[in-house]
């Protein structure tokens, strides 16, 4: 796998395309026309403020969501059009994942990890207790196979559900917001985790985060959303240095700009006046 | 993660939910497993009273069988019921009679037979020919209140 | 137009409007109503696969048994002694006034095979067993596992909902027969441990008198469909339970209040079409 070529991405080299996309949950679009590429063997970070769309896009490269109009290609294959089986058989070569870690709460860690290859593979119990170790080792939580997931940290249980994301081998593994919720040193750990997995493993990684140091110290390559629709995108250093007036407001933090800091109201001054 | 214990547990469950069913089917609802062999007799009736369909059909107190059809014999304008005997009680003699009877003075009406002393047996369709219908308590009633004093005159 | 006229005059213009408005809510109740029957089917449907998919495994259903069926018992037997105690007391002092103890046994069945075994084990079932499930399955929602499953290409309705449907149709019939059977024993202790009915003829009455076609059987029928109702309402409810606390909340006492009138409606149903008249 050619993953890690340090030129822009072109067609070929992408894992994930999408064209023209437009979709909403009500009448109102969250994305209209929107195109953006996923290099592969990268780290894609996709920035924006809340509410533009940015875990919606997670949701509809894994197939949960369907666009009202445009395509999603995934190494080749029609994500928006994959259905049942089809569907599945995409979701096997991504891991995802999820903002609240989503472990499942009747399950200790090592059965949390050993979920996807009990449910996807007839893997004898050997082998299926060799792969958990190796990918606990991976996130360094080796130790805590016996605990129940209500007795894990914020960070730690986020590890093992890395680890869980990675048990099938996948292509992709996308993040959800990883950095929310977290002490600086567990946040490090994430930061640290997510690079060296993606190197390690040749994974290609879309990490979806509001936070703009994180999200610019761990990218190769940045998408900033906004409007429904790409706002900017280039490497770090080319979106730190960006003209964009919306740009340059998200990475400044900038509390008023062109995302304008009052929600749409009539003139205070009518507001106030009885009558 | 899956422990003996718990199937050990679901396992005990099932059980006595079974083991419950089938106290409520044999010792409450005397279920009779397989299909017994029975015949059918059936008896004509001036008058059956509450009969139900279901009653017991008995002789001597013990349960023969079941009532299983009531109808209305539209030629003699009496009540045609169908019981269902057990086939182990297959030696009635031919001159047996039924009596509609209650059990109890408000109970339920169940047909009594009694056996008569032929050495020819009723064979499955054939017919009681002695019957007595119920006692219907507004006659006995009304008998005893109007025609006492004029018995006592004639 | 002599007619029209007089119309106007007797229903005057805000009746008409509130009447139009009346229609407009009546309409808008019913679109609401078809696009939850709509919802209800797009749940139904993948469960019902679900539930077929998931026989291949049956660890799963026996997990979920331990959780819905056993974890009931306790509830349903003590509920059970008690409400035959009750019917045993109250049944005595009725029939003793007619002479008529004897029929004691045979009218404490009757009552619980046919109607309180199960019905109440189904209120009971849905307070216990129902909230619960809606609870851990708006839980799951709100915290993204049954997303996290459908990423990992495990299909919810096969690995969520689908053992514990099955649980839920497999152990109402169960504990109603558990909840009969300890009712009778309460009445018995009641009628012949206190009251000194004759035991021979307490439950000899019950047989002669319970027949297990009609009545146990019946009433075994009566609680599997209970078992479907409570389930799959408790199940829709937590699978489209909104996704946050109150959300949760909600949806579990939306389940309880459903799953009991939908119970005691489809009970009366059920009632006049297997016992209906004295056949």
């Amino acid at each position: 796998m050619n993953a890690r070529t340090t030129n822009n991405s072109s067609a070929e080299d992408a894992l994930i395309t999408i064209e023209n996309l437009e979709f909403g949950f009500s009448r109102e679009l969250i994305f209209k026309g929107m195109s953006l590429i996923i290099p592969r063997g990268k780290v894609t970070a996709i920035m924006g403020p809340s509410g533009c769309g940015k875990s919606t896009l997670l949701g509809l490269i894994g197939g949960r969501l369907k666009p009202k109009r445009g395509s999603i290609n995934f190494a080749g294959r029609r994500v928006d059009k994959a259905r049942g089986k089809n569907l599945y058989a995409l979701r096997r070569e991504m891991g995802m994942l999820f903002q609240n870690s989503a472990l499942l709460t009747d399950l200790d860690t090592f059965e949390n990890i050993a979920f996807p290859l009990r449910e996807q593979t007839a893997l004898p119990e050997e082998i299926i207790r060799i792969i958990v170790k190796m990918k606990l080792e991976l996130v360094g939580l080796r130790g805590a196979a016996e605990l129940q997931p209500a007795e894990l940290s914020g960070g730690m249980a986020r590890r093992v559900a890395l680890a869980r994301a990675i048990a099938l081998d996948p292509r992709l593994v996308m993040y959800d917001e990883p950095f929310v919720g977290l002490d600086p040193i567990s946040m490090g750990v994430i930061v640290k985790l997510i690079r060296e997995l993606n190197d390690a493993l040749s994974l290609t990684s879309v990490v979806v985060t509001h936070d703009v140091q994180e999200g610019l110290s761990i990218a190769d390559y940045v998408y900033i959303l906004g409007d429904q629709n790409v706002l900017g995108h280039g490497t770090a250093s080319e979106i730190q240095n960006s003209e964009d007036p919306m740009v340059r407001q998200f990475i400044q933090g900038l509390p008023d700009g062109p995302v304008p800091y009052q929600y749409p109201a009539n003139p205070y001054a009518d507001d106030l006046r009885h009558d | 993660m899956f422990s003996k214990a718990l199937e050990f547990i679901v396992g005990l469950f099932v059980l006595l939910g079974l083991a419950a069913l089938a106290v409520l089917a044999i010792q409450v609802g005397n279920a009779t497993f397989g299909n017994t062999d029975s015949y059918d007799l059936t008896a004509n009736f001036e008058n059956i009273g509450g009969l139900n369909v279901r009653a017991p059909v008995s002789i001597g107190g013990v349960r023969i069988g079941r009532v299983t059809a009531i109808e209305l014999d539209t030629e003699l304008y009496s009540a045609r019921v169908t019981m269902t005997i057990e086939a182990t009680y297959s030696e009635l003699p031919i001159d047996t009679s039924a009596a509609i009877l209650t059990s109890g003075l408000l109970g339920a009406q169940f047909v009594g037979l009694l056996p008569g002393g032929d050495f020819e047996y009723l064979a499955d369709g054939d017919e009681i020919e002695l019957t007595q219908s119920t006692i219907q308590l507004e006659n006995l009633i009304g008998r005893f209140m109007f025609s006492g004093p004029e018995s006592d005159s004639e | 137009m002599v007619r029209y006229r007089i119309s106007t005059r007797l229903i005057p213009m805000p009746m008409i409007y509130a009447m139009i408005r009346t229609i407009g809510e009546l309409g808008a109740r019913t679109v609401g109503m078809v696009r939850w029957a709509g919802k209800g089917a797009g749940f139904l449907l993948p469960s019902f696969l679900g539930m077929l998919a998931v026989l291949r495994r049956p660890r799963l259903i026996i997990q979920q048994l331990y959780s819905v069926g056993v974890l009931s018992m306790v509830i349903i037997v003590i509920a059970g002694f008690f409400v035959g105690m009750v019917l045993g007391l109250q049944g005595y002092i009725q029939l003793s006034a007619y002479k008529a103890e004897s029929a004691l046994g045979l009218g404490v069945a009757l009552t619980l095979s046919r109607e309180l075994g199960p019905v109440v084990t189904a209120l009971l079932f849905a307070g216990r067993a129902g909230s619960a499930l809606t609870a851990e399955i708006g839980l799951m929602r709100a915290t993204e596992q049954l997303a996290a499953m459908e990423m990992m290409a495990v299909n919810p309705y096969e690995r969520v909902i689908g053992p514990r449907f099955w649980a839920g149709i497999i152990s109402m019939p169960l504990l109603a027969a558990m909840f009969s059977v300890v009712g009778i024993y309460g009445s018995w202790l009641v009628g012949v441990g206190q009251f000194g009915i004759d035991h021979g003829i307490f439950w000899s009455t019950m047989e002669a008198g319970v027949d297990f076609g009609e009545d146990i059987l019946n009433g075994v029928v009566k609680s599997a469909i209970f078992g479907v109702v409570v389930t799959g309402i408790a199940l829709f409810e937590g699978y489209y339970a909104k996704p946050t606390s109150e959300g949760v909340s909600r949806a579990t006492t939306r389940t309880v209040v459903n799953s009991s009138l939908c119970i005691l409606a489809l009970d009366y149903l059920l009632t006049s079409l297997m016992f209906a008249g004295p056949a």
